[in-house]
């Protein structure tokens, strides 16, 4: 593992060899640094970071369900817009994050993206609140003095704006929470086959090293993958299942 | 980008799927949804879902990273960089996009919204340069972020703020956000096509409305 040292002498034009533990590490102690070249390095690691991650977004992006209505997802036509909309959330993002470990900017990352879904198919269901139209277009307030509309909206926009923030914050707490509940979901799972595969999985290892290391068939690791994953994911959505079985 | 075997069984396609990423492989999950029967995709969703969250992320190949640099969305990231505008030259762009309309399209909408039909001539190299992120967006009236607001169909708020935000954190917020001089908005002529050496008292009305500020 590189120093912090290390760290601080690779130049950007160097960050795609850096990884993703390390982006974060230079995000963190670069981004509050007065001297101003500090937080554009932080910039330049943090656009690194998510690069890194466009094929988890857009992973995200097509599996999407809404939580209240799983039938309302993200039609294939749209998705690389919403990847669009949700690199342009997660630059933003880096303004407002205070996050110090991976794991916070993993739950930060995974919030944005969904929060952007769930904005992409209220729009697309026509509940979109956003406004547009003729900029002479005139209404009345609530006390029925008439103003232009968009004079209007400002005020009402800013407290969406501020509605929104609020979300967000409490959605990276929430997800931050199922971060930190995956670990402990997986210490959990009852079966031991589908935790150490599931295991193995998350460090990386191919279907065949891990029918080495349990010295078992192939048809047997991608039951006991997906079942663990079943498992893992009923865990963390609240619908526990996990029957112990093999 | 990964090459996918046809398969069915929702577990094969999900280890098939793992192998893909953490070799570094770039699957795309919809081409293993496609190829699961109809009622195992929800499914297979899932646990791609719940695989997704957790992943490592693989170590790239410089010719992937090259990949990856190259898709729209993180070469528009990186033009990001030296944007003076904000987020204009990414969110643009995919607005003009989504609404299917050419730059001159866009710019003879916004030229009639602003009563300034025939003048497109004039305001075209202006919105080319918010497209570019060539111009600073603090000098652009809002009643042209409400006209381009009005041309897509979305909340003014969202090209206000786009252009506002300063990309990387070395940009404090208070530089966009202060008033300019026209002196300092003139900037170099490579930068202002129309403006060039113009004196402030030179400013018309399509100056103002693009340079003048809010």
């Amino acid at each position: 593992m590189r120093s912090d040292h290390d760290l601080n002498a690779i130049p950007e034009n160097r960050f795609d060899r850096l990884s993703q533990d390390e982006l974060f590490r230079i995000v963190v102690d670069c981004r509050e640094n007065t001297d101003p070249k500090r937080p554009r390095r932080a910039g330049a690691a943090w656009q690194m970071l998510i690069a890194k991650d466009i094929d988890r977004v857009k992973g995200i992006v097509e599996t999407f369900r809404h939580p209240e209505a799983p039938e309302v997802r993200v039609e294939g036509s749209d998705v690389d817009d919403v990847v669009d909309s949700s690199y342009e959330r997660l630059v933003k993002m880096l303004r407002t994050f205070k996050g110090i470990s991976e794991g916070e900017y993993r739950a930060a990352m995974r919030t944005c993206v969904r929060f952007e879904c769930m904005d992409h198919c209220r729009e697309a269901m026509g509940h979109d609140m956003r406004r547009a139209g003729s900029l002479d277009e005139r209404t009345k307030d609530d006390e029925g003095d008439e103003r232009g509309r968009f004079d209007r909206d400002i005020a009402e926009q800013e407290k969406e704006r501020v509605a929104e923030e609020e979300a967000l914050t409490a959605g990276r707490e929430q997800a931050l929470l199922r971060q930190e509940r995956v670990r402990t979901a997986i210490a959990d799972l009852k079966n031991a086959n589908r935790r150490r595969v599931v295991e193995l999985t998350y460090a990386g290892a191919s279907t065949e090293k891990i029918m080495a290391e349990l010295d078992t068939t192939r048809d047997n690791v991608y039951q006991l993958r997906r079942r663990g994953l079943k498992d893992l994911g009923d865990i963390l959505d609240g619908n526990h299942s996990d029957d112990g079985q093999p | 980008m990964a090459t996918i075997v046809t398969m069915a069984s929702p577990e094969q396609l999900l280890s098939e799927f793992c192998d893909a990423w953490n070799a570094g492989e770039r699957p795309r999950v919809s081409e293993f949804l496609e190829q699961a029967p109809a009622g195992d995709r929800e499914e297979l969703a899932a646990l791609i879902r719940t695989f997704l969250e957790q992943a490592p992320t693989p170590d790239f190949s410089p010719e992937t990273l090259a990949a990856i640099s190259s898709e729209p969305a993180v070469s528009e990231l990186a033009s990001l960089i030296e944007s003076q505008s904000g987020f204009w030259p990414t969110l643009l762009p995919r607005l003009r996009r989504r609404s299917k309309l050419t730059r001159d399209q866009v710019v003879a909408q916004l030229a009639g919204l602003l009563g300034l039909k025939g003048k497109e001539a004039r305001i075209h190299p202006y919105y080319h340069q918010m497209e570019t992120g060539t111009i600073e967006p603090g000098g652009v009236s809002r009643r042209v972020l409400e006209g381009l607001a009005s041309v897509f169909k979305v909340d003014v708020r969202e090209i206000e703020e786009a252009g506002d935000f300063p990309v990387s954190p070395a940009g404090p917020k208070a530089a966009f956000f202060r008033h300019y001089s026209t002196h300092e908005l003139a900037g170099p002529p490579a930068m202002n096509l129309e403006l060039g050496a113009h004196s402030p008292g030179d400013l018309d009305e399509i100056d103002q409305l693009f340079l003048g500020g809010r």
